[in-house]
């Protein structure tokens, strides 16, 4: 491989994960507040990652 | 609190601008290492997201010990966002540097002790997540991975230090160093650049994740008055 392909490999890698990881954090964003949209509205069981998690005593 | 995230966390736009900018310069504008050649420009994104992932870190270790201080759940929520983001950085790190290895040592990896302890660092962050995930009592899961985000910082230094304290495959530090910067103006200029669009790319992050943690104590707190 020459230096430019490591190069735009190590670029690819690095961006998409952060792009990735972005996009990530605002779909789970949308998910939480649905969820708590949810329980709010109708007292429902939740349905997403947010709500499912233990509750504290 | 709220008016210092205001000034703080910025606009998407603002830091895939930002961003963008670093990148073209570093790619297509500055020129490439003497010694080098192309594959030094990868330092561009490998340095910064170090950088970063010890700053994120840095913030995990002030607000756990907060945390410990005051029993504040926003000092445990910033902590929590801050040590997924900055695990996200230490992942691109090693990835970067191993490529950047591979390039120039001719290895993906070697048991050196800077790439060992930066391993150490990411495997120490997900176990706080991990453990993070596991506990169900909200205040055993905000004490617990307040000691692990005030333990697991003592291994920033040693990660940072290590080139300096063994003998190592890789480089000293280049920067932040005893005496001058040994770098090129211009090359070091594009360096913080770098360094300073990733911070906006941080705080970005870093507010979005802080979001998510206060949802999803909102939606927690929802769930347990609604049944």
């Amino acid at each position: 491989m020459n230096d430019v392909a490591f190069v735009a490999g190590a670029y690819l890698v690095a961006l998409g994960a952060l792009a990735a990881y972005a996009a990530t954090l605002v779909r789970r964003l949308r998910a939480a507040r649905a969820a708590r949209a949810a329980i709010d509205r109708r007292g429902a069981t939740p349905t997403t990652e947010a709500a499912t998690q233990p509750q504290a005593n | 609190m709220t008016s210092l995230r205001r000034v703080l966390a910025p606009p998407a736009l603002v830091a895939v601008v930002a961003v963008a900018t670093v990148i073209g310069l570093g790619l297509f504008v500055i020129p490439p290492d003497r010694l080098q050649g192309q594959v030094q420009r990868i330092m561009y994104v490998h340095v910064p997201s170090a950088w970063i992932a010890y700053l994120a870190f840095f913030v995990t270790l002030g607000a756990s010990i907060r945390y410990l201080w005051r029993r504040d759940l926003g000092a445990d929520r910033l902590a929590a966002a801050s040590a997924e983001v900055g695990l996200v950085f230490t992942g691109v790190t090693i990835v970067t540097g191993t490529i950047w290895g591979k390039a120039t040592w001719g290895i993906w990896w070697d048991w050196d002790p800077r790439l060992t302890t930066t391993a150490l660092l990411f495997l120490i962050y997900a176990g706080y997540l991990l453990i993070r995930a596991s506990l169900a009592d909200r205040v055993r899961r905000a004490r617990a991975s307040a000691v692990i985000g005030i333990v697991g910082f003592a291994n920033v230094p040693i990660v940072h230090f290590s080139v300096l304290w063994w003998r190592s495959l890789h480089q000293p530090p280049t920067v932040i160093r005893p005496g001058d910067p040994s770098i090129d103006h211009l090359l070091l200029a594009e360096l913080l650049a770098s360094v300073l669009a990733f911070t906006v790319l941080f705080l970005y992050l870093l507010d979005r994740r802080l979001d998510l943690e206060r949802a999803r104590d909102e939606a927690d707190q929802a769930l347990l008055v609604s049944s």
